[in-house]
């Protein structure tokens, strides 16, 4: 598997003969392929499975656009450390496994976000930590030790690492559409009920405009510069994250989108100061992180919801 | 809220228990050397007691020896700030943002709740904390107060004030009138918006729109803020709301309704445009309020008492009022104090209400000609010169402007280039006096500005023009208080 580190361009014999030997090893890998649910893929809706499928069809493991992935590093200093672990489980393990290198790719998908894979035979039922820049979640790896998720891309070039263990595997991808999104995200860990509403131009609750968790629209409606859409990362046990994208470099409308959070009181939190991060494009133009100390309501208000009008400013489009 | 009564534990026992012991005090000439029992600092003033009484010395301009000297290091500068929600969590973030960009800090907010914000400034090399501001929402009219009594350092808000108050107008906001976009809106005169907000008109089609029942929505006590448009202060029924931002939803979403919100928190409603009965109007955008044609201009206040202020906030407030700091006013969706130019050519309709204005009178129709001779080649700029009602002392948004120009004419921005200050009157009284009038108008703001003025390559002149060019119609008090101004053109 260690292929996709060497696969280079300009070697398309070598890369033909590899892609062979991957073929003929990679018979049992090919039965976890045909496994179609990710344990953790999130919001990877239906957008997205076009793109998916035409790379897979063809070859035994999904072929990335070499322009836009860069080899996988591993991180060196703990590298003698992790050579060992592997080969321990290795042995104890009763089915044979040709190789135990992990791999992962990152395909641009429409709205850009991007579609990670990671495919980690020795890393079953895992947590994988998914880190882009400030953005920071855990997901979980399946039955076969895979995994895709999908998340936007919050720079025209973005770098990925996934954190597997004791392992790194970094990895990079160019999106040119990046610069068009805005983006606004609200990360915390542990089991917190947080969500983040979009109210988009005057949209009132559950009405079209209001994008949250329960009506997370779609990537595909925003390539179409039509509204934005949410992603939800991390199955809330570890860290997750709420991003809210918007097409503001091709929005038709010129007006502003609410931005609201709200938090459940619940047995866990209530009474207690609850800790989150939240990302939102500052003055400067970058992402800028608030650090929220919110102390929740007591626990005779366990179930109500509280709404924190102020944390995030309204997202203006266009000035009047 | 443990947060908040730490750093005021800090505070009481600090100064006091470090901070006791005899101190020499030398500036940094060593031109003055003072001896007495230190009993505070606050991390940018020494309080000593001396022989000649209590000194307070500012610790930027002096060496600190003895026993008594406190770690410099050790002090963390603070300030408490009060003010509505849009300032505090609006405007404060990305001007602290910038401000510790420019100056090499590291900015940090800590939101606590909807009303508690702390934000913090350090040194990114060692991580040391500089300042910490703890931000309130506050909006009564106890704010003031309580900046006498030293409890607030600052205080941000829209209540102009005087005394010991040191103030300075960091953003200009408006009230206006908004409907929804789908709201099929014409002009409407300032009696009928006035009847409208008495219920007196109750349904959009007297007006040529809909059969539409008008539904009002009003801020909370917001009688005193309408008493200008509307002087009865009579309100019909309406449905009353707390907070702007939810009030401009409301009327964003409705196309039958009509609602009154400061400039900055329209949202997704639309202005509606209204203007006297003589058919002169001015929308509400960002130039008519920088340049204050618009009648309910807004001007927002940052107070504070004195100049005791650790430096780091010093420096903080310099930069919200310079002019630096006018983008990031403007891009969270207040009106900036940029000084911006507008073409002779984009004031066609200005230059037509003035011929129409001069009708057939021949005096006016030559007073008219000789204007537009003179203006044709300049360009105006958006900052006026407007009056306190009934007297010739500047309001507070031209009093902030005096400094502005100055400032500006100081940096050199207008060096080699001609300032014309031109004088305009209502159109109230006999066309000779108000030509004088204008003109005597013109000639103070022209000498305010070059007092501040220090020899710079630009030549300050004076023209005026009576009643020659009405902005609003006279049958309203507000629209002669637009109609006096001067104008500053440049060529």
């Amino acid at each position: 598997m260690g292929f996709l580190a060497t696969l280079d361009k300009r070697r398309i014999a070598t890369v033909l003969v590899v892609l062979l030997i991957a073929f003929l090893t990679g018979h049992v890998m090919q039965t976890v392929l045909a496994d179609k649910e990710p344990v953790a893929a999130i919001n990877g809706g239906p957008d997205a499975a076009p793109v998916l499928r035409s790379n897979e069809d063809p070859k035994p493991l999904p072929t990335p656009p070499a322009a836009t992935l860069m080899p996988i590093l591993e991180r060196p200093p703990l590298l003698p450390r992790r050579v060992q672990e592997p080969m321990r489980i290795w042995r104890d393990a009763k089915m044979a496994e040709p190789d135990c290198t992990a791999s992962a790719t990152a395909q641009p998908s429409p709205a850009a976000t991007v579609t990670l894979r990671i495919d980690a035979p020795c890393h079953k039922r895992a947590t994988v930590r998914v880190r882009q820049g400030q953005i920071v979640a855990d997901a979980y790896t399946n039955a076969q030790g895979k995994l895709t998720m999908r998340m936007p891309a919050l720079s025209e070039t973005v770098t990925f690492e996934f954190e597997l263990g004791a392992k790194l595997i970094r990895l990079s991808a160019k999106v040119p559409e990046a610069p068009n999104f805005q983006h606004v995200a609200l990360l915390w860990t542990g089991k917190q009920a947080l969500r983040l509403h979009a109210y988009e131009f005057g949209a009132l609750k559950n009405q079209f405009g209001h994008v949250w968790s329960g009506a997370p629209k779609s990537p595909i409606r925003a390539s179409r510069g039509s509204g934005g859409f949410l992603l939800r990362l991390g199955d809330g046990t570890g860290a997750s994250a709420e991003i809210y994208s918007f097409p503001a470099g091709q929005a038709p409308t010129r007006g502003i989108i609410r931005l609201i959070v709200e938090a459940q009181v619940t047995k866990e939190n209530c009474g207690h100061v609850i800790q989150a991060t939240a990302l939102q494009s500052g003055a400067l133009g970058h992402l800028s992180p608030t650090d929220v100390e919110y102390s929740m309501p007591g626990c005779d208000s366990i179930g109500r919801i509280v709404r924190l009008q102020n944390l995030l400013q309204d997202m203006r489009l266009a000035e009047r | 809220m443990f947060l908040r009564s730490m750093l005021a534990l800090l505070a009481l026992f600090c100064p006091t228990t470090l901070m006791a012991g005899p101190v020499v005090l030398t500036t940094l000439d060593g031109s003055l050397t003072l001896e007495g029992e230190l009993t505070s600092y606050d991390g940018e003033f020494f309080r000593v007691k001396t022989a000649f009484g209590a000194l307070t010395m500012d610790g930027g301009n002096v060496l600190c020896d003895g026993p008594g000297c406190p770690d410099p290091d050790a002090m963390v500068a603070r300030s408490r700030i009060a003010g509505p929600a849009g300032m505090i969590h609006g405007l404060m973030p990305p001007l602290l943002e910038v401000f510790a960009e420019r100056e090499g800090f590291e900015y940090r907010r800590r939101f606590l709740n909807d009303s508690n914000v702390v934000w913090e400034l350090s040194d990114p090399a060692t991580g040391r904390r500089l300042a910490i501001f703890d931000g309130e929402v506050r909006e009564d009219d106890e704010v003031l107060t309580h900046l006498a009594s030293r409890e607030l350092d600052i205080v941000l808000g829209r209540q102009s004030t005087k005394g010991p108050v040191r103030q300075d107008v960091i953003a200009l906001d408006a009230l206006v009138p908004i409907v929804a976009p789908a709201n099929p809106r014409a002009m409407v005169t300032q009696s009928q918006l006035s009847q409208l907000l008495s219920g007196r008109i109750d349904n959009w089609s007297v007006l040529g729109g809909p059969d539409l029942p008008v539904t009002l929505h009003l801020l909370e006590g917001s009688e005193e803020d309408l008493r200008k448009w509307h002087p009865s202060r009579q309100l019909g029924v309406a449905i009353r709301h707390d907070d702007p931002a939810t009030l401009a939803d409301a009327v964003a979403g409705d196309p039958a309704a009509l609602g009154v919100v400061p400039y900055s928190m329209i949202g997704n409603a639309v202005p509606l445009v209204f203007g006297g009965a003589c058919g002169l109007a001015i929308p509400a955008t960002r130039n008519t309020i920088r340049s204050e044609d618009y009648p309910l201009t807004k001007p927002l206040f940052l107070q504070r008492i004195g100049a005791r202020q650790p430096k780091i906030v010093r420096d903080f407030i310099a930069f919200a009022r310079s002019h630096e700091a006018q983008p990031v006013i403007r891009s969270v969706g207040y009106v900036d104090q940029a000084i911006g130019r507008i073409a002779f050519e984009r004031q066609g309709g200005r230059i037509a209400n003035a011929v129409l204005a001069a009708g057939d009178d021949s005096d006016a129709g030559r007073a008219v000609r000789d204007m537009v001779g003179a203006l044709m080649n300049k360009d105006r700029l958006t900052l006026t010169f407007r009056f306190q009602d009934g007297s010739s002392e500047l309001d507070p948004q031209s009093a902030s402007n005096v400094r502005r120009l100055s400032d500006a004419i100081n940096r050199g921005d207008f060096d080699g280039t001609s300032l014309y200050f031109v004088g305009f009157s209502d159109g109230v009284g006999p066309a000779d006096g108000n030509q004088r009038l204008s003109n005597r108008r013109a000639q103070s703001v022209r000498a305010a500005v070059a007092a501040r003025v220090e020899d710079a390559p630009v030549d300050l002149r004076v023209e005026a023009y009576g009643e020659a060019m009405p902005m609003a119609c006279d049958d309203t008090n507000w629209g002669r208080q637009v109609n006096r101004r001067v104008e500053v053109w440049m060529k």
